[in-house]
């Protein structure tokens, strides 16, 4: 079952909303037999998050894990747990007395396509026939156990888990870690004297069965989860150890040839590696695509991948091109109104304003008060715009992707007449390392931009503070500044804190980030960003941009996401 | 006004400095068309006491906050607290001196001045409003940095230096998060004193309901105002726009019940179609389908 990520952000924010708190990642979410968000449970799940709590939920889904029955035993408990919200709930939200019925319905319906004598159907149905009103026709023995399995309200969440494992043990014999002890030895036994093991833990999908629908298990132990932590490499461990001469050697080799003398570049460095960037280095490169053959080794082989990327990058372009293109006809058709709705002074008569001496006989003779002059948009003078991209690991699946759309951006605001210049940062080994893939005159260089590759770590802050130095040389009296970026900043030289060195990520790193996107908002550079990292990533974006970043899901909102956020940066510089 | 700020537990001290206002500035008779009468009211007592002593010290008063936290309305409701005429701006990106102070007209034959809100209020004592003063350009603000600070003056080019009424204040009103706002300089910024408004409280918004609508039932008032914190945690969680967040739009929408409009139908009126982004649509719908049940009759919410 693939279910949609629209479906699943909408399953979060159901789970959320009910919990009454936004602050977690849900690990298990509901859908129905269509992968659409499921609007019942999704709501008894957050729920149970605020009636009892995490710390009983958890552990007591915990105790199945490894069990041959766990799957039974999980849908089981949730059932338990349902009744009990569900009873404590309704009383304050109207609508779940009318979900659960109509999730009851569903459930008899369903169950009556293809009737079963799986223990779990059959006191599911008799479940939520009992929500109906309806008779639940079981068989005495079963009866008792949906008596007991349906537990009462007045729980609080210890005593609710101790109940659920009480009902386990007394009807199934479980307990926790001996049941899977038991089963653990039992198979010990089993290879001994037939030498082969039975399967004891299950193996379990992340999106699996639940209900008559589905449940996502984005717990590591419950077959969901995502890769370790952001990728922390050092190309010291790849290659022998270096000087430091050997290492800027190194850098120029995989990134190309430097965009400025080496004198220049050190004296950037001085001036901007302080603070919490003590101790790094910085390197600008042309973002050219120029292959050295005499280079060989690590740094010629990298070279070589990072050129290979842009041939990729331009053939994902090139595949949907039509799409592509008319991405920059909408976005260049936004800019370009922006610029003309808010750009453009006009000079109007009035009846009040400059006085207009030359029309005041008007006034005298021929009863006209306009006599006057006003200016009712002001020249808010030329704007020029960076394009800054994030070319960090954390990008690597998304390198052609991002690629396009750096290249959409700037040929819309090219199109526009508005100068624009392109580079993308990262770093590696202790160097942040700015490419330039433009600069504001080279108006016919946009397709450089499909150059960009992605590798090492990324220093968010320092990358906006070089860049920030950069927009010195901007000839424009308005600077827009748009970053594409998944505000995950990560980078191997440490930060002191306290008297402490701590790593360059998570708080550490967007605290910095934002504090050098604020810097540049004091200089009156508007900074706007193109999220292009994951869920929970938001909350890090948030900090650092404020509201001024947007999130793109699709090609389709490209356009008219991009076009409104520059439009709403045009509209402030028109002051 | 002022039976209400006792029932909200304002400072007795307080309320009798009111008084005392009120009896050293009478109001202006030809004036009194411009005191308002709030449809309104605003709920919290630290807000209304803060607000209350900043202008009986003579401060002039920036309300800070997102949307629907009730900026306007407690501007509204202190010029009819005080009982003083009010001048509303409304600031916009070309706002600029002439806007505010008065511009050159003509009239029967002759060059005069064409007086601005802020011309007016320094005249007559008058509480001006200055609503998303953020909205406008620094530079065009600057005209009003000597009527804000302690020189409490207007001089005009090629007219008077008029000082200001003792009475007169200033309540500017300003929110980060709409589009084209800007950062307010601080030599502006430090002429007023701030508050950062605290968003409607769920008791706020059940009083705010149930005056509005007298036969709302109380419970439905609770449900209404607690679907209303519901997409407001929605919006700080980053998951919405603050484009469904509207208050007005929920009034709106009860209205609309009240006159027999189906619950569903009425909210998505109100709250859901205020946002155009189909996926954000469904969050709003969400929302309220998993607090209000499907179908709601005018009789299930009022008596």
């Amino acid at each position: 079952m693939d279910i949609l990520d629209s479906e699943k952000r909408r399953a979060r924010n159901l789970i959320w909303n009910a919990a009454g708190d936004y602050s977690f990642e849900p690990d298990f979410k509901a859908y129905d037999e269509e992968g659409r968000a499921d609007l019942y449970w999704n709501s008894i799940i957050g729920a149970a998050r605020k009636n009892f709590g995490e710390e009983v939920l958890s552990p007591l889904l915990g105790s199945f894990e490894g069990c041959i029955d766990q799957a039974l035993y999980e849908e089981l408990t949730w059932i338990a747990i349902e009744n009990a919200v569900f009873l404590r709930e309704s009383g304050s939200r109207p609508a779940l007395p009318a979900l659960r019925k109509s999730y009851a319905r569903r459930v008899v319906a369903l169950s009556a396509g293809g009737p079963t004598d799986r223990l779990m159907d059959v006191l599911t149905v008799a479940h939520f026939r009992r929500a109906l009103g309806e008779d639940t026709a079981l068989k005495p023995h079963d009866r008792e156990l949906l008596d007991a399995l349906e537990a009462p309200q007045d729980l609080d969440g210890p005593a609710l888990a101790a109940y659920i494992l009480d009902f386990l043990h007394r009807y199934f014999g479980f307990v926790p870690q001996e049941t899977q002890a038991k089963e653990a030895a039992a198979d010990q036994k089993r290879h001994f004297f037939f030498g082969f093991h039975r399967k004891t833990k299950p193996d379990l999908p992340a999106v699996r069965g639940f209900g008559y629908g589905f449940g996502e298990h984005t717990d590591f132990s419950q077959g969901g989860g995502k890769e370790a932590g952001p990728p922390k490499r050092r190309i010291t461990d790849l290659t022998m150890a270096q000087s430091e001469a050997a290492l800027r050697e190194y850098i120029q080799n995989f990134f190309g040839p430097p965009l400025y003398e080496a004198r220049e570049m050190s004296q950037r460095e001085e001036a901007l590696c302080t603070d919490d960037h003590k101790g790094c280095h910085l390197y600008y490169a042309k973002g050219g695509d120029e292959l050295d053959t005499a280079i060989r080794g690590y740094a010629g082989s990298q070279r070589r991948a990072a050129l290979k990327q842009m041939e990729k990058n331009r053939a994902a372009y090139d595949n949907d091109l039509a799409r592509h293109r008319a991405t920059i006809a909408r976005l260049t058709a936004r800019i370009r109104n922006a610029m003309m709705a808010y750009l453009q002074p006009t000079v109007v008569r009035s009846s009040s304003g400059t006085l207009d001496a030359g029309r005041v006989w008007r006034g005298v003779y021929v009863n006209d008060d306009k006599v006057f002059s006003k200016l009712l948009q002001t020249d808010p003078g030329e704007l020029s715009v960076d394009l800054l991209l994030d070319g960090s690991t954390s990008q690597l699946d998304r390198q052609e992707t991002v690629a396009a759309q750096g290249y959409m951006i700037a040929e819309s605001l090219t199109r526009c007449g508005i100068p624009v210049r392109v580079t993308s940062f990262c770093s590696l080994s202790g160097y942040t390392i700015l490419t330039r893939y433009r600069d504001y005159k080279e108006t016919d260089a946009n397709e450089r931009i499909f150059h960009y590759f992605t590798t090492g770590c990324n220093r968010d802050g320092l990358g906006i503070r070089a860049l920030g130095r950069e927009l010195e040389d901007s000839p424009c009296e308005h600077r827009l500044v748009i970053l594409l970026s998944d505000a995950k900043p990560n980078d191997v030289i440490k930060v002191l804190r306290d008297g402490t060195y701590c790593d360059y990520a998570d708080d550490v790193g967007v605290q910095n980030t934002a504090m050098e996107v604020r810097s540049l908002l004091h200089r009156d550079i508007a900074v706007i960003c193109v999220f292009t990292g994951d869920d929970e990533d938001v909350p890090a974006a948030h900090t650092i941009y404020g509201r001024n970043f947007a999130r793109i899901r699709s090609l389709e909102q490209f356009a008219d996401t991009v076009g409104t956020l520059i439009q709403n940066q045009i509209r402030g510089f028109g002051s | 006004m002022l039976d209400f700020l006792k029932n909200e537990g304002v400072s007795p001290k307080i309320i009798s400095e009111i008084e005392a206002f009120r009896a050293k500035y009478p109001t202006d008779g030809k004036l009194a068309s411009r005191v308002p009468v709030p449809r309104y009211l605003y709920y919290g007592k630290e807000v209304w006491e803060e607000a209350i002593t900043a202008l009986l010290c003579g401060e002039n008063l920036l309300l800070v906050g997102p949307k629907a936290t009730g900026k306007n309305v407690l501007a509204e409701n202190l010029a009819a607290v005080f009982a003083r005429p009010s001048w509303d701006v409304s600031f916009y990106i070309n706002t600029d001196a002439a806007t505010l102070l008065g511009t050159d007209t003509f009239h029967d034959g002759e060059v005069t001045l064409r007086k601005g809100p802020i011309y007016q209020c320094a005249e007559f004592g008058g509480f001006g409003v200055l609503d998303e003063i953020n909205m406008a350009k620094n530079e065009s603000l600057a005209v009003l940095h000597a009527t804000l600070d302690f020189r409490r003056a207007i001089d005009m080019p090629g007219y008077d230096r008029i000082a200001l009424h003792d009475a007169t204040r200033f309540i500017a009103t300003m929110n980060y998060g709409y589009a084209g706002t800007r950062e307010l300089n601080e030599a502006l910024a430090s002429r007023f004193v701030v508050i950062d408004m605290p968003a409607i409280t769920t008791e706020g918004l059940v009083k705010l309901l149930i005056r509005e609508f007298p036969d709302l039932k109380p419970a439905w008032a609770d449900q209404l105002a607690g679907l209303f914190q519901d997409i407001q945690r929605k919006c700080d969680g980053g998951e919405l726009s603050t484009k469904p967040l509207d208050l007005r739009g929920l009034l709106a929408a009860v209205r609309l019940m009240h006159a027999g409009l189906e619950g569903g139908r009425a909210l998505e009126l109100g709250l859901v179609n205020k946002s155009f982004d189909g996926f954000e649509r469904q969050l709003v719908s969400d929302v309220i389908r998993t607090r209000l049940p499907e179908q709601i009759s005018a009789g299930d919410v009022f008596n």
